[in-house]
């Protein structure tokens, strides 16, 4: 009985601490929430709207921030109350201990779905990105086999690096970071072709080196393949939903089969 | 092993090889065309855009696929990622009058001549009052608002929108004040004054019928040059006679309708225009035009552009002059109504 | 009446016979099913693929086919929600809460068969309403003005509240104003203030709730059965989906009082779809058994069943506005309008005299709809669980793509898919720390009708809070909110308790 007490005691503690941080960060979002909402107009006309202090933009951001500020406090209180503000300091507790895989797993899976959704897709076709991220996810998660993991750092670190520098070569202004996705067409094709390549490496050495399985390594690629193809497919011609790359290789090539050789 | 990577790298190699040969010019139209409409589904442009591509695609025997793309203001995302599309006639654009103020607002940077709009038509502008309100004619209308300035409360969809510049130019016209209460959209708008929350309420036609004929408001006159004939209702007048100074800037038509990128290829617009215009002689068409209360135009190439050009300088001053834009008219050369 | 009530059996009966009507009908009801089962494929999206197949074709054959989606996307969206914690619309993530601690215990069959059934018992019950009541559920549906609107996305928020928060319930509340706070972002409604946008022209639009419901449900998710090597909730062997009798008749209370605030709250529009199956689930809680309230939150059925028969509820509560004033409550009923202009039906006040019996051909064909969503569904269930029987590392990556896909193809916006991962990144840290993420969700939902509606109020009743205690359906409503909130801080409820004891024993107490 004592026992899972004290378990419990435990995992609470470790609450606290993290609460006491939580509670830090959001007292510093909420003041600099209300400093911007303080710049907003209180009253006089805006828009054609005739303006008083209830119809004020300002208005509900301020019931709000100040709630927010209240209960952030509370949750501060909470936590000095059971001294959550030890090991404040210590960077593990902010970003996770490494020496845990659990961390290393979790960073792993951010970093492949930021890479997925910020680099590749704005710049490749969604097929090619689809496949690369699925491939990164299943030989990490399904496979475990620590070989296979160095070529895929290294064709994911090329293929990043690639598409950067395709970006500075191929267009009259360099982007790091685009809020819309690119539409000159032979950037897509280079960056594709870059892409492709990377991918074929990836499944080469998965077909080489890989002590598997038979029967898992088609699971393998049945899922990273045919999968993200079939996606593709359903959704561009039976949803009609068009692909974000719309000028992209696989995406293209599908076109000119489903309408110019077989003429649906 | 060996022979099942030497086929998937040869796979992989033809694909990429045949993909970017693949778009070789050919006759216009072969594939499906895309028209993606800028505002949300079910509403009156996505209405309109379906109703005509579904004939239209009848007429050009391919396929028209209709999505919705909206976001940004006054439809700027939607507009800016067709526009980055290839010029080939493939991709359109569902539009309405209310997209040219997208450059004031901060949306994009670029001023509406880069499309070549293909207008169907409008539903003209209606003022109304909620069923039991005291006022008769929109002169009992004025007269309240000019014995008590701001005291009547209209609602005409958001602030900045095409209702809402009706309602400023009517206040200008007769001289009179009014408080204007923003709604997200003429439905919620239209609501209001059914519940009696404003009292008077301006949307178009096609959006008022049903509610003026339910009984639920009454209509005090028409803001269009014509008269109204309301099947199940009767005729409604236009304000105009009695007001002539409403004649100056009214009516801003709702001008619905799809745009294709102006660069495209002369003989795409008028492959494009002749479908367009064989689609509005179409009896379904036509009876469905009648049905929801919108009035065909059908304005294109040269026309449409001047049309839009008078909508672009009109909308864009009139809301710098309320204050609310993000961009000065100038910075774009847009000209003084 | 009985001449209506032959009218509709006549109708049903030309329908069923009609082989090709009974082919489009299941056929859309399967595709609704999967639309709505796919994270972020809603029911909106459905509709509006169908209205353009569907132009052309015969008004009543249209009409079966979309209402067939419809319904089913409605239900399908319970099937990742439960199954995978994802769930696709605000709605279904009141059904996430019980469904997915149901499925973690190898009961995802069950879980599965007590919401079909009771999905279907709920749009049913909604129907009943349609037809009998749809006059009076108009009429109320126009009292609400901004000052009801504004309460009752107060309530929803309050509600959020009394949710499980499983550690402290500060937690909750905060989690609730991040939510509150993440709606203000973008062009303020009134004036047109851009709001937190930092001249990005993309944040103009506000937060869409679709990506930030994916990334908040989706992402963590993803991380979490990766990286802790979880298995998925496992279908135990023969699971059985036909539910047990029994369970329903226990529930049934619940059922019947669920589809009534489905349809009640769902014909409010612009809130009501998204808060209904919320306001049913608390309900529910509140009307539980003190051991039954402890199991909310944990698996519990009659949670389950209440959020998911108010949601098919809802189809009912919608079509009343949107058929009789013209008024559509949601994006998938503004589509359904759509479909319907375009097919030459205009819905309004008019509508019966342009129409007669329209009304009953919608409920007769809603009954086949739901039923025909009842058979695919017993028939799907069995299969949808085997999916899980696929190896985690293989199956949640997919589920990551088709949240992608899923967020990207609702407003085909880049800025959707940007926004998923930081939101889902955020969700992930405050899940970890135990802060509940579906009050943040709500908060999203029914912050802008909150913060739009105070403020339009404001300026009607130029800053005087009065109306409030003037208009009958909003005083009901801020009773009904101070009872929420006295109930929820535990000290004002033992002083009232204690009190109407003592008041009750001094009563008692002369009596006797």
């Amino acid at each position: 009985m004592s026992g899972i007490f004290l378990e419990e005691q435990e995992s609470t503690n470790k609450l606290r601490k993290a609460d006491f941080k939580a509670a830090l960060v959001l007292l510093c979002i909420a003041i600099l929430i209300l400093l911007e909402t303080l710049k907003f107009p209180m009253t006089g006309s805006y828009g054609g709207v005739e303006s008083q202090w209830y119809v004020s933009p300002a208005l509900f951001p301020l019931i709000l921030v100040s709630v927010l500020l209240a209960s952030s406090a509370l949750l501060l209180i909470t936590a000095i109350k059971a001294r959550g503000y030890r090991d404040v300091f210590n960077y593990k507790g902010w970003i996770g201990d490494f020496g845990q895989s659990i961390n290393r797993d979790r960073w792993f899976v951010i970093i492949q779905l930021l890479l997925y959704i910020y680099i590749f897709i704005p710049s490749c076709d969604f097929f090619l990105c689809t496949a690369n991220f699925l491939l990164a996810i299943t030989f990490r998660f399904y496979l475990s086999n620590s070989a296979l993991m160095l070529p895929l750092y290294a064709t994911q670190t090329i293929a990043v690096a690639g598409l950067f520098g395709l970006r500075a070569s191929l267009l009259d202004e360099f982007y790091f970071f685009s809020m819309e996705i690119v539409s000159d067409e032979k950037l897509i094709a280079w960056s594709d072709s870059l892409l492709a390549g990377m991918i074929a490496i990836n499944c080469l050495t998965l077909l080489l080196f890989s002590k598997a399985e038979k029967i898992k390594i088609v699971y393998l690629l049945a899922t990273c393949l045919l999968v993200p193809l079939i996606l593709v497919f359903v959704f561009t011609f039976l949803l009609q939903v068009p692909m974000p790359v719309e000028y992209g290789s696989v995406s293209l090539f599908l076109q000119w089969l489903w309408y110019d050789k077989l003429g649906m | 092993m060996l022979k099942r990577i030497f086929l998937f790298t040869t796979l992989l190699a033809t694909l990429v090889a045949i993909s970017q040969t693949s778009h070789a010019a050919r006759k216009y139209p072969t594939r499906p065309i895309t028209n993606t409409v800028v505002w949300g589904a079910g509403g009156g442009t996505d209405a309109v855009n379906r109703m005509l591509m579904a004939e239209m695609s009848k007429i050009l025997g391919v396929r028209i696929n209709v999505t919705n793309k909206t976001g940004g203001v006054a439809g700027s995302i939607g507009m800016n990622q067709v526009l980055k599309k290839r010029a080939d006639g493939y991709n359109l654009v569902g539009i309405s009058s209310s997209n040219v103020t997208a450059a004031v607002n901060g949306g994009w940077r670029e001023r509406f001549n880069v499309w070549s709009p293909f207008i169907f038509g409008g539903s003209p502008e209606v003022i109304s009052v909620r069923a039991n309100s005291p006022y008769k004619t929109l002169d009992d209308l004025i007269k309240a608002a000019k014995a008590k300035p701001g005291s009547i409360k209209v609602s005409a969809s958001g602030a900045g929108g095409i209702h809402h510049l009706y309602l400023l130019e009517l206040a200008k016209a007769t001289g009179t004040k009014f408080q204007f209460i923003p709604y997200p959209g003429s439905a919620p708008s239209q609501n209001a004054a059914v519940t009696g929350e404003v009292d008077v309420v301006i949307t178009s036609m096609a959006e008022q019928a049903q509610l003026i004929k339910g009984k639920k408001i009454r209509p005090l006159g028409m803001l269009d040059p014509n008269d109204f004939n309301l099947k199940g209702y009767g005729e409604i007048k236009s304000t105009f006679p009695s007001y002539p100074s409403l004649n100056k800037n009214l009516p801003i038509p709702q001008a619905i309708g799809f745009a294709v990128n102006n660069k495209a290829p002369e003989a795409v617009k008028q492959k494009l225009a002749a479908a367009f215009e064989e689609a509005l002689t179409k009896p379904a068409v036509k009876k469905w035009a009648e049905d929801n209360f919108y009035v065909i135009t059908g304005e294109h190439g040269e026309e449409a552009r001047k049309e839009f050009d008078r909508f672009e300088s009109f909308f864009s001053w009139a809301l710098y002059d309320l204050g609310s834009t993000k961009e000065s008219p100038e910075k774009f050369s847009i000209a003084k109504p | 009446m009985l001449e209506q009530f032959l009218y509709f059996f006549k109708f049903l009966f030309e329908l069923v016979t009609e082989p090709f009507n009974l082919f489009i009908l299941f056929g859309s009801s399967l595709l609704g099913i999967l639309f709505g089962s796919m994270p972020g494929l809603t029911a909106t999206l459905g509709v509006a693929l169908l209205t353009t197949l569907t132009y052309g074709l015969d008004t009543s054959t249209a009409l079966i086919s979309l209402l067939g989606l419809y319904v089913g996307a409605i239900y399908g969206g319970s099937y990742p929600a439960i199954l995978i914690n994802i769930p696709g619309t605000p709605a279904a993530a009141a059904t996430a809460m019980d469904g997915y601690p149901l499925a973690e215990r190898g009961e995802g069959g069950k879980a599965l068969g007590l919401t079909t059934t009771a999905s279907m018992i709920g749009t049913v019950i909604g129907l009943i309403f349609l037809v009998v009541l749809s006059p009076l559920i108009a009429v109320l549906a126009l009292q609400f003005t901004s000052w009801e609107f504004f309460l009752l996305a107060l309530f929803g928020i309050v509600i959020s509240g009394t949710l499980t928060s499983h550690d402290l319930v500060v937690k909750g509340w905060i989690a609730g104003f991040i939510g509150l706070f993440l709606a203000t972002i973008g062009r303020d409604t009134l004036q047109f203030f851009p709001r937190y946008t930092f001249d990005t022209s993309a944040l103009d639009g506000g937060l869409e709730v679709v990506p930030v419901l994916i990334g908040a449900f989706g992402i963590p998710q993803v991380i979490r059965v990766l990286s802790e090597k979880q298995t998925l909730a496992k279908a135990k062997e023969f699971a059985r989906i036909l539910p047990e009798f029994s369970a329903i008749v226990r529930n049934i209370k619940h059922i019947f009082r669920s589809a009534c605030i489905g349809v009640g709250i769902g014909s409010v529009p612009g809130i009501g779809e998204d808060i209904a199956g919320w306001v049913s689930y608390s309900t529910a809680k509140n009307t539980s058994s003190p051991e039954e309230q402890k199991k909310f939150g944990t698996g519990s059925e009659t949670a389950l069943i209440s959020s998911e028969t108010a949601n098919n509820a809802c189809i009912g509560g919608a079509l009343i506005p949107l058929l009789t004033l013209g008024i559509p409550g949601s994006p998938p009923a503004a589509m359904l309008l759509g479909a319907l202009l375009l097919n030459g039906i205009i819905p309004g006040p008019t509508i019966e005299v342009e129409h007669p019996n329209f009304l009953l051909e919608v409920t007769a064909i809603m009954v086949l709809a739901s039923f025909a969503m009842w058979v695919n569904g017993m028939v799907l269930a069995k299969q949808v669980i085997k999916l899980l029987q696929i190896p985690a590392p293989l199956f949640i990556p997919i589920v990551a793509v088709l949240c992608v896909l899923g967020s990207y193809s609702l407003g085909l916006n880049f800025f959707d898919l940007y926004l998923m991962i930081p939101v889902g990144i955020i969700a992930f840290i405050l899940g970890e720390l135990k802060f509940p993420i579906s009050p943040l969700v709500i908060g999203l939902v029914l912050g802008g009708m909150a913060d739009e509606s105070l403020r339009r109020a404001l300026m009607l009743s130029e800053g005087s809070f009065l109306p409030v205690l003037q208009r009958p359906v909003s005083l009901i409503l801020l009773l009904i909110i101070i009872y929420c909130v006295i109930s929820q801080i535990p000290f004002l409820k033992n002083a009232i308790n204690s009190r109407l004891g003592t008041i009750k024993s001094k009563i008692f107490g002369k009596q006797a």
